[in-house]
C-alpha cells in the first residue's frame, strides 16, 4: 500500500516506511541509540527533501527516546541537574543549528554540509566502534566471558575544575563548572539540528570523558537531554521552514515503538558483542554512502530546488 | 517642385516600405488562416487530480476529436505538450571544489514549470522544422522562463540557462518525452488520445496542456486544455496546518511522538514485569 507524504511531496509504500521505523525502534531498543543516524541519511537516499528528512528524523527521535529515558528515570539513573544544564545548552545550540540549517539552505550548501558531516562524524564514531567491538569480541574469546568495557575516567581533567560557575552535581558525585555541560549541550544541539540526530554517539563519551560522569547516570541522563533537544529542534523546524512531515513521522514511530519493544527483548537474550559489530559496520556503511555522494561524479550536472531562499 | 509635393513623396515611399515590412512581418507570423478549417476539439479523462493519501502518480488521459476528419492523415502528426503549474526556483551547477562535488548557484528561476511532457505522434525532428517548432515553445528547451537578478529585476532567461532547468527538471524525473504512434495516437484522422503519465511527485496548481495538429511540418490546428492538482483530504489538512499554524503544527508533532514514547514505555513495562 503507497502512501503521498504531504510535506515530503512525495509517496511510499507504507510498509517500507514501518519498516525502516522498526528498524530505528530495534537498534534503540537493544543498544540505547536514538538512531537518528540512521533515519535521517536513509530517509534522503529514498528521495525525501534534505530539509524534511532531517526534520522529521528529530521528531522520530524525540519518541523513540522517551521510553528509554522513562526507564532509566524510573530506576534512578538520570541525573536531573545535569540533565537540564545540557538541555540549556542543547536548546540554544538546536537555536544556532537551525539558523545555520536556513542561512546554509538559501546558500545552497546544505546537502553538501550534512553529507560531509555524516561522513565525518559517522566514519569516525564507525571507525572507533569498530575497533570497540572487535577488541571486546577478541577479549570474550580469549576470557571466556562478556565483560563490559570499563571506561578509564581521568578524574584529574584541570579544565573541569579551573573554570567558574561552579555547581554541584549530587547524582554525579562531581563539583564542576557549569560551563561543561552547557559547551557539551550546545554542540550536541547544533547537530541535532542540523543532521536531525540525538547525537547520543557522541554526547555519551563527552559525559564520561570530559565531564567525568559515572557510567550509571550517563546514559539516562544523555536520553534525558536528547526528548527535551530533538523536540525543541522539531519545532524550530516546524515554525522556521515547514519541513516536518508529521504523517511521515507517524508511519516511522509506529514502527520504531514495536521494533523497541522486540530489540529491548532481542538484547537481553542475545550476547551484545556481535550485534555491537553488527552496529558499527552498519554506521560505517551509511558514512561511506555518504562520502560516496561528495566524490563520485553526480548523474546530472544541475539541480533545482523550489522557492527562493 | 513644392514643398507639398515633396512631403506627399516621402509619406508615399514611407507606406510602400510599410505595407513591404508588414507584409513580411505577416508571411513570417504562424498563420492561423490555415488553422480555421480545422479544429481540435479536447477532453481529459478527469481535470482534477487527487493527490490524496493513496496518490502514488497516475495516469491522465487527453483526448478528442478533430473536426473535420482529416483525409489524408497518413501526413499529419499530433503534439501534445503538458506544462505543470510555475513556481520560483533556484537553480543549482555541480561543480569539483578541492575534490568534492558542491553545488553552486547559476540562477535564480522566476518561472520554472514543475512538470513538463512533450508527447508526439513521431519524434520532433521529423514533424516540422525547428524553427517552426521554436514558435510554439517546443521542445522543452525553447520554454520561454525567466530569471530575476541580483536587483530583483525579471529577465528572459538566455538558452544555456533554460537547458540546464531543463536537464534539472529531467534528473527529478518531472520531465517526460515519449514519441512514437503508440504514445500519441490519430485514428482515421478525427479522434486522437494520449496518456500523460504523473510523477509520485507531483506538484499542486494548474496544469496547461496545448495540442498541436502539423501536416507536413506546419501547424493546421491548435488547442488548449486545463486541468489541476490539488492535496486532499488528510494530505491537505496536513499540508495547510504546517503552513498556516507552523508553531502549533511543530507542538502537535512533538507531543505525538512524547505520547507515542510514553505509550511505548507502558507496553514495554507489562510485558517485562
Amino acid at each position: 500500500m503507497s502512501l503521498y507524504f504531504p510535506i515530503a511531496e512525495i509517496a511510499f509504500n507504507i510498509y517500507l516506511i514501518v519498516a525502516l521505523g522498526a528498524l530505528v525502534g530495534l537498534l534503540s531498543g537493544m543498544f540505547g541509540v536514538g538512531g537518528g543516524f540512521l533515519v535521517t541519511p536513509l530517509l534522503m537516499f529514498l528521495g525525501v527533501p534534505a530539509p524534511v528528512a532531517v526534520a522529521t528524523g528529530a521528531n522520530l527521535i524525540t519518541a523513540s527516546s522517551v521510553s528509554g529515558a522513562l526507564a532509566h528515570a524510573r530506576r534512578g539513573g538520570i541525573d536531573i541537574k545535569m540533565g537540564w544544564i545540557l538541555t540549556v545548552g542543547g536548546g540554544i545550540g538546536a537555536f544556532v543549528g537551525a539558523w545555520l540549517f536556513g542561512l546554509l539552505k538559501s546558500l545552497g550548501q546544505l546537502d553538501v554540509v550534512i553529507a560531509l558531516t555524516y561522513a565525518l562524524l559517522l566514519g569516525t564514531v564507525g571507525v572507533l566502534m569498530l575497533a570497540e567491538s572487535l577488541r571486546a569480541l577478541i577479549r570474550r574469546h580469549r576470557q571466556g566471558a562478556d565483560t563490559p568495557l570499563r571506561p578509564r575516567r581521568r578524574r584529574h581533567v584541570g579544565l573541569r575544575y579551573a573554570l567558574p560557575f561552579k555547581m554541584r552535581f549530587r547524582a554525579s558525585k562531581l563539583y564542576i563548572s557549569a560551563l561543561l555541560p552547557l559547551a557539551v549541550g550546545f554542540v550536541v544541539g547544533v547537530l541535532a539540528a542540523v543532521m536531525g540526530v540525538g547525537g547520543g554517539f557522541l554526547m555519551i563519551p563527552a559525559m564520561i570523558y570530559i565531564i567525568g560522569m559515572p557510567a550509571a547516570v550517563v546514559v539516562g541522563t544523555s536520553l534525558f537531554q536528547i526528548v527535551f533537544v530533538t523536540a525543541f529542534a522539531t519545532l524550530l523546524h516546524a515554525a522556521e521552514t515547514q519541513s516536518v512531515d508529521i504523517l511521515l513521522s507517524a508511519a516511522l514511530v509506529v514502527g520504531a515503538v514495536a521494533g523497541a519493544q522486540y530489540g529491548a527483548r532481542l538484547a537481553s537474550r542475545v550476547a551484545g558483542v556481535e550485534f555491537r559489530v553488527l552496529l558499527a559496520l552498519m554506521v560505517l556503511l551509511v558514512a561511506m554512502r555518504m562520502a560516496w555522494s561528495l566524490f563520485v561524479a553526480p548523474a546530472a550536472l544541475y539541480r533545482i530546488e523550489w522557492g527562493l531562499p | 517642385m513644392t514643398t507639398n509635393a515633396r512631403v506627399a513623396r516621402a509619406v508615399m515611399t514611407a507606406c510602400a516600405i510599410l505595407l513591404l515590412v508588414g507584409g513580411f512581418a505577416l508571411a513570417c507570423v504562424p498563420m492561423p488562416a490555415a488553422a480555421s478549417q480545422y479544429r481540435i476539439i479536447p477532453d481529459a479523462s478527469h481535470r482534477l487530480v487527487r493527490l490524496g493519501y493513496d496518490f502514488r502518480g497516475e495516469e491522465l488521459v487527453l483526448f478528442g476529436a478533430i473536426a473535420p476528419p482529416l483525409t489524408d492523415h497518413e501526413t499529419a502528426d499530433l503534439v501534445v505538450a503538458i506544462e505543470g503549474p510555475r513556481r520560483p526556483a533556484v537553480l543549482w551547477h555541480k561543480r569539483r571544489f578541492a575534490g568534492l562535488w558542491v553545488d553552486e548557484p547559476l540562477a535564480r528561476l522566476a518561472d520554472s514549470p514543475a512538470f513538463y511532457a512533450l508527447l508526439a505522434s513521431r519524434p520532433l525532428s521529423e514533424i516540422a522544422a525547428a524553427s517552426v517548432l521554436a514558435r510554439f515553445h517546443l521542445p522543452p528547451e525553447q520554454l520561454p522562463l525567466h530569471r530575476l537578478d541580483e536587483s530583483g529585476d525579471v529577465r528572459p532567461a538566455d538558452p544555456s540557462l533554460v537547458a540546464a532547468a531543463v536537464e534539472a527538471l529531467a534528473a527529478r524525473g518531472l520531465i517526460d518525452t515519449r514519441f512514437g504512434p503508440d504514445v500519441v495516437t490519430l485514428r482515421e484522422g478525427a479522434l486522437w488520445r494520449a496518456n500523460i503519465r504523473l510523477p509520485a511527485s507531483l506538484a499542486e496548481g494548474r496544469f496547461l496542456a496545448r495540442i498541436f495538429l502539423f501536416r507536413n511540418g506546419v501547424v493546421i490546428a491548435q488547442a488548449q486544455i486545463t486541468f489541476a492538482a490539488r492535496k486532499t483530504g488528510i494530505e491537505r489538512l496536513v499540508a495547510r496546518a504546517a503552513h498556516r499554524a507552523p508553531l502549533l503544527y511543530g507542538l502537535a508533532a512533538v507531543l505525538l511522538s512524547l505520547l507515542a514514547g510514553w505509550l511505548a514505555s507502558q507496553l514495554g513495562r507489562r510485558r517485562s514485569f
